[in-house]
C-alpha cells in the first residue's frame, strides 16, 4: 500500500469512532507523534492516558489495515470520499481554524481555496420575505463565480443552495450527520443535485445521526469556509448566531440583512447591525468588500435591487404597489384597490406569469425580489 | 280460525309490506310468532297478549300461531304489535275479517293497550301508497307525519281498545290532514341565517357561490375566528329551495332515524349536519347492527360541514371517499345490503397550521415541516374531491363597523338557480346534474377552451408548478364560473379565477 493512501485509512480508522474527539487525537497525535504511530501504539501505553474506556478498547482492538482498505474503497464507490489535515487537497480556509476538523467526509467535491465564498445562513422557520432573500442574493452572488457555503437545513439555508443552483453557480453544504444519510429528509432533492453541482461535507463518520450538538460544531467549518458571513434572518437566540461567532473569532466579515423592528424573525439580524455587522441593502454591499481579495471579481456587477417594476400596465402598478413582501390575502387587495374580484385576480395572474409576485398559500401574494 | 292484517317493515330508507297472518285453532293452548323475527319482534308475544287482556279481550285458550311473511326477509322493530294483536284478535272473533281489507297496522304496544310511536312512518306509508293500500291506521303520536302521503287514509290511533272501536264501526275517526304545499310555501320565512349577516368576506363568499352553483365541495382554511363555521351555516340559505321529491327523500331518512314528529312532519329546509370530530365511521356512513343512516345521509341534498378537518380520524375521513363519488352509502350486513342516499356537499374548514396562524410568521412558529404534516394529515385522494380551496381571513375592526349593506342569501340563491339551470340544460341526456359531477371525458366534450385560454392554462401550469390533477377540476370550476354568467364558452377571467381556488396541491402549500 502507498504511503498517503496507508497514512489516509489510519485516519479513516481514528475518524470511525465518535467517541475519540478533537482533544482526544490531538493529545493521541502529541503523544505518539504521528497518524501511524496512534494506530501502532501499544495497549499499556494507550492505558496510561487516563481514556474513557470505550476508546481505550477501540485503540486496543483494531481492525487490520486491509479490512479497513476494503471498507473505504466501498465507501468511495458510494461516492463518498475522505481526506485527512496531512492531504494537500484539505482547504487552506479550513486550516487556519484553531480547532481545524482532522479529517473530512464528502461527496462532490471541496470549496476550491481560489475562489471567493460567502456562508448564506438564517432561520429554519422563516418567513417567505427570508426564503426570497436568500434566494436572492445566493443566486445574484454566484452569478460572478462566488461560493454559496450554507448548512443544508430547512429554511434559508435551502433556499441559498437554491438560488446558487438556479444560476449555475457551485454551492457547497455542511452538515452535522453521516454522509450516508439525509437530514433533514425534504431536502432530499437538494442533496442530489448538490453531488453533481458542488459539495457535502462532513466530519462525521458514516451513520452518524444529527445530533444536536453536532450543529454548533459544523457551523464553525461554515464559518471557516467562507470570506463572509451573511445572515438574512435570525431570531435574537438563533443557531445561526453560533456561526456568525465563530466567524468572529476567525475575524470573517460578517453581513445582515435589515428587517423591521418589530419582527421577531430579524431580531438576531438587526442586533448584528447594532453591533457593528455590515447593513445589507444590495448584493453589492457585499463584493466591495471581496474585491480587494479577489481579481477576478473587479470590474463585475450585480443586478440592482429593484423597488418598482417598468413594464407594468398602469392597472398592474397599482396592484404592485399594494403588494409588500408580508403576505396579502387577495380580501385586503380588493378592499385597498377598489377594483373588483375578477380584475384583481386577472393582474395578479399577470403578474405572477412575470415573476414578480408569488403565490404563498392558496391566496395569499408576495412580492418576488 | 285463520285471519290476515297488513303491516310494513323498514328496508334502508325504503319498506315492504308484510302479511301478518293468524291462526287461532284447537289443540293445546300456546302461542307461536314465525317469520325470520328479530329479537324485539319475538317479544311482541309478551306485549300483545298482556295488551289484549288488559284492553278487555279475553284470548281463548287455543293454539295461536302468527307468520310474518314474506317469511325470508328478517324482520326488526315494534311496528308489527299492532298488526298481530288485531289479526289474533280477528281470527278470536272480535273484529268481523272484511273490516281488515285494504289496510295497514302500525304501533307498538305498550302492556296497558295504549299504542306507542314507531320511527320510519314515512317510508313504511309510502309502501302502503305504492301496495295500493287505502287505510292506514298508525299511532296518534305518528300521525300527522303519515298525512304527509297523498291518496292515503291516516287514522291515528291511541289504544287497542279504540281501534278495535273504530273498525267494528262503534266510533268514528277522522282521516288526518296536513296541508303540504302551505308548508311548502312557508318555506322562505324559516331561514333565519342569512348572506347579509357577513361583513366582507368577498372572496370566500364568492368561492361558496361557485361551489353550490356547480355541487363542488369546497374547503375553507383560515386562522381561527376568520368566520368559517358563519360562512358555512349559512351556505343552506343559498341553495335552491327543495322540491317535493327531495324532500320526501330527506324525510324518509329522517322518518326512520326517529327525527320527525307531529310538529315537524316533513323536513323543508336543506339540512345542515355539522358532526364533531369525535365522530366514528359508522355514525358517519351509517351502520350499526341493523343499520341505520349515518350524518352523510342526514346531511343529503343539503351541507355536510366537517370543522377542525383535521382532527377527524383519518379512517373515518377514508370512508368519505366512495360516497363522494357514487351519491349513495351502501351498508352490506348478513341477511341484507342497504342504500342510503348521500348527495351530499362536502364543506371542510380547517386551520393553516397547528398554532392556525400561517402565514404570517409573527404569529407562527410552526416548522414548514410541521405545517406541511398538517396539512398532510388529509389524503391526497380525498383533497382530489375537493374542487374549491378558499382561504378566510379575520376581519379588521374599520371594516365591521363600516355598514356597507351586504347581499342577500335570497338574491345570490337567485343567480346559483340560473347557472343550475344552464347545466341542467347542458347535461339532460348525461343523466347528471352538475359541472362537479363530469368525468374526464366530458370534461373535454363540455369544458373545451379556446387558443387563448389553452394558453393561460399552458403559462400557469409552468409558472405556478400545479399537478396534472388539478387539470380537470380548475376546467370544471370554469365551467361552474361561466355558468354564472351564463356565458357559453370559458373565458380568461373564469379560467383565472378558477385557478386561483386550487389551494392545497401539497407541491405548493408551505412552500414559502
Amino acid at each position: 500500500m502507498e504511503s498517503v493512501k496507508k497514512n489516509r485509512i489510519q485516519w479513516y480508522w481514528i475518524s470511525k469512532e465518535e467517541g475519540i474527539g478533537h482533544k482526544t487525537i490531538a493529545l493521541l497525535l502529541t503523544t505518539f507523534h504521528s497518524i501511524e504511530g496512534v494506530y501502532k501504539a501499544k495497549k499499556e501505553v494507550v492505558l496510561n492516558l487516563n481514556l474513557k474506556e470505550e476508546v481505550v478498547e477501540y485503540l486496543s482492538n483494531k481492525k487490520s489495515l486491509e479490512e479497513l482498505e476494503k471498507e473505504y474503497d466501498k465507501m468511495i464507490d458510494q461516492g463518498i470520499y475522505f481526506i485527512s489535515i496531512e492531504d494537500k487537497e484539505y482547504p487552506e480556509k479550513l486550516k487556519k481554524l484553531f480547532d481545524a476538523p482532522w479529517f473530512l467526509y464528502y461527496r462532490g467535491e471541496l470549496p476550491k481555496d481560489d475562489l471567493p465564498s460567502i456562508a448564506v445562513i438564517g432561520a429554519r422557520n422563516c418567513s417567505a420575505y427570508g426564503s426570497d432573500v436568500a434566494y436572492y442574493f445566493s443566486k445574484e452572488l454566484s452569478k460572478l463565480g462566488i461560493q454559496i457555503i450554507s448548512g443544508l437545513a430547512r429554511g434559508v439555508d435551502g433556499m441559498a443552495h437554491k438560488g446558487a443552483l438556479s444560476s449555475g453557480g457551485k454551492t457547497y453544504g455542511v452538515v452535522g450527520n453521516g454522509l450516508d444519510l439525509c437530514y433533514p429528509r425534504e431536502n432530499y432533492e437538494l442533496y442530489q443535485e448538490l453531488n453533481s453541482k458542488g459539495g457535502i461535507l462532513s466530519e462525521y463518520p458514516l451513520g452518524s445521526k444529527a445530533l444536536p450538538y453536532h450543529f454548533p460544531l459544523r457551523n464553525r467549518i461554515i464559518a471557516a469556509l467562507s470570506d463572509g458571513i451573511l445572515v438574512v434572518e435570525a431570531r435574537e437566540k438563533s443557531g445561526t448566531l453560533i456561526t456568525v461567532d465563530s466567524g468572529l473569532e476567525q475575524g470573517k466579515d460578517i453581513f445582515a440583512v435589515p428587517g423591521k423592528l418589530t419582527d421577531e424573525l430579524s431580531k438576531g439580524c438587526n442586533n448584528l447591525i447594532q453591533s457593528g455587522a455590515k447593513l445589507i441593502l444590495d448584493p453589492e454591499d457585499i463584493l466591495i468588500e471581496l474585491r480587494n481579495q479577489y481579481s477576478s471579481l473587479l470590474g463585475r456587477k450585480t443586478k440592482v435591487i429593484e423597488s418598482s417594476r417598468e413594464d407594468l400596465s398602469e392597472i398592474e402598478q397599482q396592484l404592485y404597489s399594494l403588494l409588500s413582501h408580508q403576505a396579502i390575502h387577495v380580501e385586503e387587495l380588493l378592499l385597498k384597490s377598489n377594483m373588483n374580484q375578477g380584475q384583481v385576480l386577472e393582474t395578479l395572474f399577470e403578474l405572477e406569469c412575470k415573476r414578480y409576485v408569488k403565490k404563498i398559500t392558496g391566496q395569499q401574494y408576495v412580492k418576488v425580489l | 280460525m285463520f285471519s290476515k292484517s297488513f303491516s310494513a317493515a323498514i328496508d334502508g330508507i325504503e319498506a315492504f309490506v308484510v302479511n301478518v297472518e293468524a291462526d287461532v285453532s284447537d289443540g293445546l293452548p300456546s302461542f307461536d310468532l314465525v317469520g325470520f323475527l328479530g329479537s324485539e319482534v319475538k317479544e311482541a308475544k309478551e306485549r300483545v297478549k298482556t295488551a289484549i287482556r288488559n284492553s278487555g279481550y279475553t284470548l281463548p285458550p287455543k293454539h295461536i300461531t302468527i307468520n310474518l311473511s314474506p317469511a325470508d326477509v328478517k324482520k326488526e322493530g315494534t311496528a308489527f304489535d299492532l298488526a298481530i294483536a288485531i289479526a289474533i284478535l280477528t281470527a278470536s272473533g272480535y273484529i268481523p275479517t272484511d273490516y281488515l281489507k285494504q289496510t295497514l297496522f302500525i304501533g307498538e304496544l305498550s302492556l296497558d293497550g295504549k299504542i306507542q310511536r314507531v320511527n320510519g312512518i314515512l317510508p313504511l306509508i309510502c309502501a302502503a301508497q305504492k301496495q295500493g293500500l287505502k287505510r292506514c291506521i298508525i299511532p296518534k303520536d305518528n300521525a300527522k307525519e303519515g298525512a304527509v302521503v297523498s291518496d292515503v287514509d291516516i287514522i291515528g290511533v291511541e289504544s287497542l281498545s279504540q281501534t278495535v272501536e273504530y273498525l267494528s264501526d262503534m266510533i268514528v275517526l277522522q282521516p288526518e290532514f296536513v296541508d303540504v304545499s302551505g308548508l311548502f310555501l312557508q318555506q322562505e320565512e324559516r331561514n333565519t341565517l342569512d348572506f347579509s349577516d357577513i361583513v366582507g368576506q368577498v372572496s370566500a363568499k364568492r368561492a361558496i357561490e361557485v361551489s353550490v352553483a356547480g355541487q363542488h365541495n369546497i374547503m375553507m382554511i383560515g386562522t381561527p375566528g376568520s368566520g368559517k363555521t358563519m360562512l358555512a351555516k349559512r351556505i343552506p340559505s343559498i341553495m335552491p329551495e327543495l322540491s317535493f321529491e327531495e324532500s320526501l327523500e330527506i324525510s324518509k331518512i329522517y322518518s326512520v332515524s326517529g327525527r320527525l314528529d307531529n310538529n315537524r312532519v316533513l323536513i323543508l329546509e336543506r339540512p345542515f349536519r355539522s358532526p364533531h370530530h369525535t365522530i366514528t365511521q359508522s355514525a358517519l356512513v351509517g351502520g350499526g347492527r341493523c343499520p341505520r343512516p349515518g350524518e352523510i345521509s342526514l346531511a343529503a341534498h343539503g351541507v355536510l360541514f366537517l370543522d377542525e378537518l383535521t382532527e377527524f380520524d383519518n379512517r373515518t375521513l377514508e370512508v368519505l371517499r366512495q360516497p363522494l363519488e357514487e351519491k349513495v352509502v351502501t351498508i352490506s350486513r348478513l341477511y341484507a345490503t342497504y342504500t342510503y342516499p348521500a348527495n351530499f356537499m362536502l364543506v371542510a374548514a380547517l386551520n393553516p397550521c397547528k398554532c392556525g396562524y400561517y402565514p404570517d410568521r409573527s404569529k407562527c412558529n410552526c416548522s414548514l415541516q410541521q405545517i406541511k404534516q398538517y396539512i398532510g394529515k388529509i389524503s391526497r385522494p380525498l383533497l382530489d374531491r375537493i374542487d374549491i380551496c378558499v382561504e378566510t381571513i379575520p376581519i379588521a375592526y374599520k371594516e365591521l363597523t363600516y355598514g356597507k349593506s351586504q347581499e342577500s342569501s335570497s338574491v345570490i340563491r337567485e343567480r346559483i338557480k340560473e347557472a343550475r339551470k344552464h347545466q341542467l340544460n347542458r347535461y339532460q341526456k348525461s343523466g347528471k346534474y352538475f359541472n362537479s359531477q363530469l368525468s374526464p371525458s366530458e370534461v373535454k366534450k363540455y369544458c373545451s377552451l379556446g387558443e387563448k385560454e389553452q394558453k393561460i392554462l399552458e403559462q400557469a401550469f409552468t409558472a405556478m408548478n400545479l399537478s396534472a390533477r388539478a387539470y380537470h377540476r380548475i376546467l370544471k370550476v370554469a365551467r361552474t364560473i361561466a355558468d354564472l354568467e351564463g356565458k357559453e364558452c370559458i373565458e380568461k377571467h373564469h379560467l383565472i379565477e378558477a385557478i386561483g381556488y386550487r389551494g392545497v396541491d401539497r407541491k405548493y402549500w408551505g412552500d414559502a
